[in-house]
């Protein structure tokens, strides 16, 4: 039995394709500027003199991050009209009829996930695609990553697998929602706050 | 950042009424406003329509920011864990002792005990109105909200408006002893710890192009413009407040012009604690 569902992320093997998120907009029929999962570039750094020789210290990857279902949603505790819950199986997810609109679950969120959708006037976010994940199936996102950058399941499981780490740049710090996700870094994530590195697609997130 | 007008609206609009009750209050229900040199302005009962008549202001004004205003009966159902719904339920309350005072005073119900009770109580509630209106905004995910700014700034402007509107309404003696020096000294304070506030933590709230980082939060839009208007406009009506204690709190060659003065501080710091919100807002803006 599943306690907490989760999403893996290799940065290490994320090309940027969008795959993903295109897949996610697809399967979910999102309005246009309405997108549950995202792919954040990431970029900074310049040239880096070294001896006599000037050299490229840039960093550049990829987070492909939607929803956590994290294991303190914060989202939920902040939704003044319990539109927010979470499954036995640690699916998050909105109850649209509850939702009010207040908008404030956006400011909680720590990753940005909670996105307003004009068409109902009410936030929404990524489901887990939970019915198909009732079904035995993967969520949308996961089967169409070429790369396979992206995997999911049990949040323990994924652990004994993968390890735990849960932190990249630029991801706040975990503890503020215990976010049910596991990392693989990029090889320079660790060098990307040091040489300035920022999210360089805004427009498109 | 022009969207969040509602919240901009209520939350200005709250505070005002808050810090109204309180400095109108205090001299009205201790005594003071019957202190030589005090008019009294309009008594106890428009005192306290004037503050419910802001409250019910500020309850209409922040429906304006749900997408649903029909179904905001039920935001009271988190009060375990949303400072939301506290927010709404101390705003009830306030208005709930607000109003039961106003009651009283019309109906003449009950004597000076039951008066002072019934402020007390509204006080506190307003007092704990401005708390989990702060608490709200400071949330671990909106770093540049998660600070001493949040709260200081909503006191503040509660207290700056309050004192303004306190001396606005209830008066300046032209002639005599003047009870009215320590609520003047009072506002002026006031606009000089919401400058020195705004001058000193604002800055580094990303008002000239910082960053908490990490995070995934896309930049703020706040416009550095709207902090220098918030500046001006403060110093402004110091100043304005600071000549009207100088020359006498009204009495003797200014007292004509008093009246319009005290106007203009009102408007001035109004107008500053609105460009700091709009600003505050914009500095941790939501999509569209």
């Amino acid at each position: 039995m599943v306690n907490q569902y989760a999403f893996f992320f290799d940065a290490s093997a994320c090309t940027g394709c969008k795959a993903c998120q295109v897949a996610c907009k697809d399967r979910n029929n999102l309005e246009a500027g309405l997108l549950w999962r995202r792919v954040y570039e990431v970029a900074g750094g310049s040239w880096e003199k070294r001896g006599e020789v000037w050299v490229p210290a840039v960093v550049a990857y990829n987070v492909s991050m939607a929803c956590n279902h994290c294991e303190k949603p914060v989202c939920a505790m902040s939704c003044p009209v319990k539109a927010i819950g979470k499954r036995d199986d640690g699916i998050v997810l909105i109850e649209t009829a509850r939702c009010i609109g207040c908008r404030y679950c956006e400011w909680a969120c720590p990753y940005n996930a909670i996105r307003f959708d004009a068409g109902t006037n009410t936030v929404s976010k990524c489901h887990f695609c939970f019915d198909a994940v009732d079904a035995g199936e993967a969520p949308a996102c996961v089967s169409a990553c070429p790369m396979r950058a992206l995997d999911f399941g049990d949040l323990a499981e994924l652990r004994k697998t993968y390890g735990d780490n849960r932190q990249i740049f630029p991801l706040p710090e975990p503890s503020q929602a215990e976010p049910a996700l596991i990392i693989k870094p990029h090889r320079d994530a660790d060098k990307a706050a040091g040489r300035g590195a920022e999210v360089a697609n805004w427009e498109e997130v | 950042m022009g969207g969040e007008w509602p919240l901009v609206a209520f939350t200005i609009t709250g505070q005002l009424a808050v810090g109204a009750y309180l400095f109108l209050g205090v001299p009205i229900y201790f005594g003071l406003a019957d202190a030589a040199g005090w008019k009294g302005g309009g008594g106890r009962l428009g005192f306290l329509l004037a503050v419910l008549g802001l409250l019910a202001v500020a309850t209409v004004l922040s429906l304006f920011h749900l997408h649903h205003p029909v179904k905001a009966y039920r935001t009271l159902v988190n009060l375990g864990w949303s400072w939301l719904s506290r927010e709404i339920l101390s705003l009830l309350f306030f208005e709930a002792a607000a109003g039961a005072l106003a009651f009283c005073e019309w109906r003449g119900i009950g004597g000076p005990g039951l008066g002072k009770a019934l402020f007390i109580v509204g006080g506190l509630a307003g007092l704990l109105l401005l708390l989990s209106m702060s608490r709200l905004y400071m949330m671990p995910s909106v770093p540049t909200w998660n600070r001493l700014y949040t709260p200081l700034s909503f006191f503040l402007t509660s207290a700056v408006l309050g004192a303004c509107a306190a001396v606005l309404l209830l008066g300046l003696p032209r002639e005599g002893p003047s009870a009215a020096r320590p609520f003047l000294t009072l506002a002026l304070c006031g606009l000089a710890a919401s400058f020195l506030n705004a001058a000193l933590l604002v800055p580094v709230h990303g008002v000239f192009g910082a960053k908490p980082r990490p995070s995934l939060r896309p930049p703020g839009v706040g416009s550095s413009l709207l902090h220098a208007v918030r500046l001006f406009l403060l110093v402004a009506g110091g100043v304005i407040l600071a000549a009207i204690l100088a020359a006498g709190e009204g009495r003797g060659p200014m007292a004509e012009r008093v009246p319009a003065m005290l106007a203009a501080v009102f408007v001035l710091a109004a107008a500053g604690e609105v460009s700091g919100r709009f600003l505050f807002y914009g500095l941790s803006g939501r999509r569209k």
